[in-house]
């Protein structure tokens, strides 16, 4: 549960916030000058380092979220691994050394001090927390270049196609999930700081209010329109005649081989034969008093074979423990689906829609399954091979008639109308 | 000897497959695998598979079908043409590139069956190799049957013409709306 | 003076509420202006429902050139126009996406009309009116889903006739039939068939289109003639002209997400995101495939089925629908920013239950 909470509901959070936030706030960032601590002289110790380690340590992140594949290609080959791990735990140290003078000198300097609020120096001080446990990682967990694209970029990705896989994360180091729950809780805390301008690049560029421009003359306008017009023409007729042209082809329709034919007929013909057998269900359900479900040779006791009772309804027939036949319903007493006719090791037939099991002796569903009511028992009539009825059992187990053990072999089993109750 | 052996696993293999008609295990590795449920149709040419007398299974054969159906049967080595007609393209293609004896033999590894198709075979030409749809509980004779995320991407690249039309369209659609708005709303001011 | 009688009063209540007299074309062309504020985006999401609309009725028209509404039919004839007709793959999945996507925005112009208090006086028969469309939408995506004949059209409906069924037993009395009887009207039959197929046919294809253009000819009426609601507490300082300023906009956001569309119909058939199974064509005499769900946007009634007991579903369905319905007089003196906070809830409650529905679903009830 801990794991679920710290690596799925947290990092969804975290998204959400950060995209809404981030939008929310663009807004005004877009009227914003830039802070005045961004000025050039204090960007050498701090501004720098940080941004250049950490933007280039980032982008090697998303390079190998995006690309995991050919990465792993890539950091298959010792020089190359070992190149990307030394500059990345460079970076990481430049980085971490920046952020440090950052912190430090805000908590220094009243000037500053006064710019900056608590969030801002919490986001910092989570900052320093993400990038320490990223070291961390690196020096005591070597080569997360590599086991990385086999541990936290599958988990990322299967949070990003919204199928979230975490089951390996609670393995890894403690300073990896460290590192990880750092990253999400900084996604959380960046819409509310003022440091957004962190999106910027650091250099000493003013983010000059929109919408300055010089006034157009008169006739720019007329000349505006007229592009306008020409402009959307030109896309309509692209769309229009590239539209009609696939139209047309639509509707004139496709020039089939003779091979494409007779497979599409002969789909129709297949379909258009069981249609064919339902009418003549119903048909054989309205004329006759009893229908043929199987013989008795032919029964199981663990896979059972599919009819169609008088309602037209699913059903199943097995055979009983008795050497009897059992006929069951197989239309769910939950939201009506077919169940499956195969008994597992606990006698029980299952619902595949919604996961109901059912005992087939009884007929009763066990607690946990959503439908509550059982399945009904069918009654059936037993008949030898010239016709003679020699058992029946009603669907409450009332039985009639004693076959000896080579009538019931050589039996057929019906069902009868007169058990079929609104038939 | 050597050769004696042969005939005896051959025998074997034969009389196996003449008894044995389905090979759940395959079903049950890829539901396993992709996590979703697939039926028999990935290979038979009957959802329900090929025990039963509807079309498409052993029931429903006719006396030439059932030639064919030992014909396929007896198709050991990989390279034969296969036309069983209780199997679709793709079970004939899986036949016809192993062999039967393969085949058989991958029934107790299942996850073999694909690094043994190889990425060549793509019947239903969506850019994604049979194999892969094995493995992926998709359809390899339905185009529109596929991990969309693959999917997405060769279908794309197979229409890039429509694509770069597309752009154009859209990308003059909204020059002419921009242009047209800053025209007539300076106008109108 | 006397007060006015109650035929005084009912005809003042409409003629608030749909000033008639407005129908020129200085009222509603050059006179109208759109307030520009915070909000203000929510505005495009009535018009992106509109678009999806034509799109769904353009490429419905053209597939009912091919489409054959019988069981025997059905399901061939979708093969037919998905395999083999030159573009009938593409405009089969433009219908599909277009679905969505209009529902989608429905949900989402309803959450936003919801937070910007748009149902206010004397917007009030517009929400009704919006509130009808959501239901015939709705409606509209249950219907359209059975046509293809396919497992999981016709196993998903007879799931869904079968809960009115359940429905019944918490019914009282001369009610207990009710459900039953508007079952056998859909379904035509003791089960779902060929008759059922029919009435479903008709109604997507004729009856809910009728509707819809009747109610819908309403509220975008309605809208031109009350004009674009406030949004926020304090009136917008900005506002600019409906005509050609707003509508131009509109334009703009219309062609950006057609070609979305187009690119997502160009690139993922809708079919790849089902298990092929549920695809294929119905077949009676056959167990239920597993996997039988309803489409996307019924997972937020869907799921909690499952997971909650019935009664506790239909009380609350019965809540929510006649709640809708009386929201503009419920929350008449509420301020934005709670409906903002109900809005934001409903929202959150949506994208959870749709996204997270199996999820949570497995990790209550456990398997799959």
């Amino acid at each position: 549960m801990l794991d679920l909470f710290l690596y799925v509901v947290i990092a969804y959070i975290a998204l959400f916030v950060v995209i809404v936030g981030t939008l929310f706030r663009l807004r005004a960032l877009r009227h914003a000058a830039a802070p005045p601590v961004l000025a050039a002289h204090a960007l050498l110790w701090e501004g720098i380092p940080w941004f250049f380690g950490i933007v280039i340590v980032l982008l090697a992140h998303l390079v190998e979220l995006a690309a995991r594949y050919p990465w792993q290609l890539l950091v298959a080959h010792p020089l190359a691994l070992w190149l990307i791990e030394g500059m990345g735990l460079a970076l990481s140290v430049i980085s971490f050394i920046g952020l440090a003078v950052l912190v430090i000198r805000r908590l220094l300097s009243p000037r500053v001090r006064a710019v900056i609020g608590a969030t801002d120096m919490l986001l910092l001080v989570v900052l320093l927390w993400v990038v320490g446990t990223g070291i961390g990682t690196a020096i005591a967990d070597r080569w997360g270049t590599a086991w990385s694209t086999g541990t936290t970029v599958p988990y990322v990705i299967s949070l990003l196609a919204f199928h979230p896989h975490y089951s390996g994360i609670g393995d890894l180091p403690w300073a990896a999930q460290a590192h990880i729950i750092g990253g999400w809780v900084f996604l959380l805390l960046l819409p509310f700081s003022r440091f957004l301008y962190l999106l910027a690049w650091p250099l000493p560029v003013r983010l000059t209010p929109a919408g300055v421009s010089p006034p157009e003359p008169a006739d720019l306008a007329r000349r505006n329109a007229l592009r306008g017009i020409i402009g959307i023409t030109g896309g309509i007729l692209l769309v229009t005649g590239a539209g009609v042209a696939g139209l047309i082809r639509y509707l004139v329709g496709p020039h089939l081989t003779r091979e494409q034919s007779v497979t599409l007929d002969q789909e129709r013909l297949l379909r258009l034969e069981q249609a064919t057998q339902e009418r003549d269900l119903i048909l054989q359900r309205e004329r006759e008093d009893y229908i043929l479900v199987s013989t008795m040779s032919e029964l199981n006791r663990t896979v059972g074979k599919y009819f169609t009772d008088y309602q037209l309804r699913p059903a199943l027939a097995f055979l009983g423990l008795d050497g009897f036949p059992m006929l069951i319903s197989a239309k769910c007493t939950h939201l009506g689906c077919t169940v499956g006719n195969t008994v597992n090791t606990q006698n029980q037939i299952l619902c595949p829609c919604h996961i109901s099991y059912f005992n087939i002796y009884t007929g009763v569903p066990t607690p946990a399954s959503p439908a509550k009511l059982p399945l009904p028992h069918i009654g059936w009539v037993l008949r030898d091979p010239q016709g003679t009825e020699i058992a029946s059992q009603t669907s409450d187990g009332k039985r009639v008639g004693q076959p000896t053990p080579a009538q019931l072999s050589s039996a057929q089993v019906f069902i009868a109308k007169r058990f079929s109750g609104g038939a | 000897m050597h050769f004696v052996r042969l005939l005896a696993i051959g025998a074997l293999c034969l009389w196996t497959a003449a008894r044995v008609v389905a090979f759940p295990e395959f079903q049950r590795y890829s539901q396993r695998h992709s996590g979703v449920s697939i039926d028999c149709a990935m290979c038979h040419i009957n959802p329900g598979g090929p025990v039963g007398s509807e079309f498409g299974q052993i029931g429903s054969l006719d006396a030439q079908d059932q030639a064919r159906l030992n014909q396929a049967r007896a198709a050991l080595n990989p390279g034969q043409i296969v036309d069983n007609p209780i199997l679709n393209a793709f079970g004939d293609r899986i036949v016809q590139s192993l062999g039967m004896l393969t085949v058989l033999q991958l029934r107790s590894d299942p996850a073999g069956l694909a690094p043994a198709l190889g990425n060549v075979s793509d019947l239903d030409k969506d850019g994604i190799p049979d194999a892969t749809e094995y493995l992926d509980g998709t359809n390899p004779l339905d185009p529109e049957s596929g991990k969309p995320a693959l999917l997405l991407g060769n279908r794309l690249a197979g229409h890039w013409l429509s694509l770069t039309f597309a752009f154009i369209a859209l990308g003059l659609l909204l020059y002419g709306l921009l242009k047209l708005r800053r025209g007539l709303v300076k106008e109108n001011e | 003076m006397r007060s006015p009688t109650v035929w005084e009063r009912i005809a003042r209540f409409f003629r608030e509420r749909f000033p008639v007299e407005k129908l020129s074309y200085d009222e509603l062309v050059r006179k109208k202006t759109v307030p520009i504020h915070r909000r203000s985006w929510g505005y495009y999401t009535g018009g992106l429902v509109l678009l999806f609309l034509l799109i769904q009725v353009v490429t419905g028209i053209f597939l009912l050139f091919y489409y054959e509404p019988t069981t025997t039919d059905a399901s061939s004839s979708v093969e037919y126009l998905t395999h083999y007709v030159p573009n009938g793959e593409f405009l089969r999945n433009i219908h599909a996406w277009s679905a969505s996507f209009m529902i989608g925005f429905l949900l989402l112009h309803f959450l936003t009309t919801l937070s910007m208090k748009a149902f206010e006086k004397p917007r009030e028969l517009t929400w009704l009116a919006g509130v009808l469309l959501l239901f015939l939408t709705f409606a509209f995506g249950f219907t359209g889903y059975l046509l293809p004949w396919s497992q999981i059209s016709v196993n998903a409906t007879k799931v869904v006739l079968q809960s009115l069924v359940q429905a019944s037993a918490f019914l009282p009395g001369g009610l207990a039939s009710l459900p039953l009887d508007v079952r056998l009207a859909l379904q035509g039959g003791e089960s779902v068939g060929q008759p059922t197929l029919s009435r479903f046919f008709a109604i997507h294809v004729v009856l809910l289109p009728v509707l819809l253009a009747v109610i819908l000819g309403f509220h975008l009426l309605s809208v031109q003639l009350l004009g674009m609601s406030q949004g926020v507490d304090t009136p917008a300082k900005r506002h600019e002209r409906f005509f050609p300023s707003y509508i131009l906009k509109d334009f703009s956001v219309w062609t950006v997400a057609f070609f979305i569309l187009f690119f997502l119909a160009l690139g993922i058939p809708f079919a790849a995101f089902l298990p092929y199974p549920l695809a294929e064509p119905f077949y009676a005499l056959g167990p239920t495939p597993l996997g039988i769900k309803p489409e996307w946007y019924f997972y937020f009634v869907y799921y909690p089925l499952e997971l909650l007991p019935f009664p506790v579903i239909l009380a609350g369905m019965t809540i929510v629908v006649i709640g809708l319905f009386l929201i503009p007089w419920i929350f008449r003196k509420s301020s934005r920013r709670a409906m903002t906070a109900l809005a934001v809830a409903g929202a959150l409650y949506l994208l959870i239950i749709t996204i997270f529905g199996h999820d949570i679903y497995r990790l209550v009830r456990g398997g799959n």
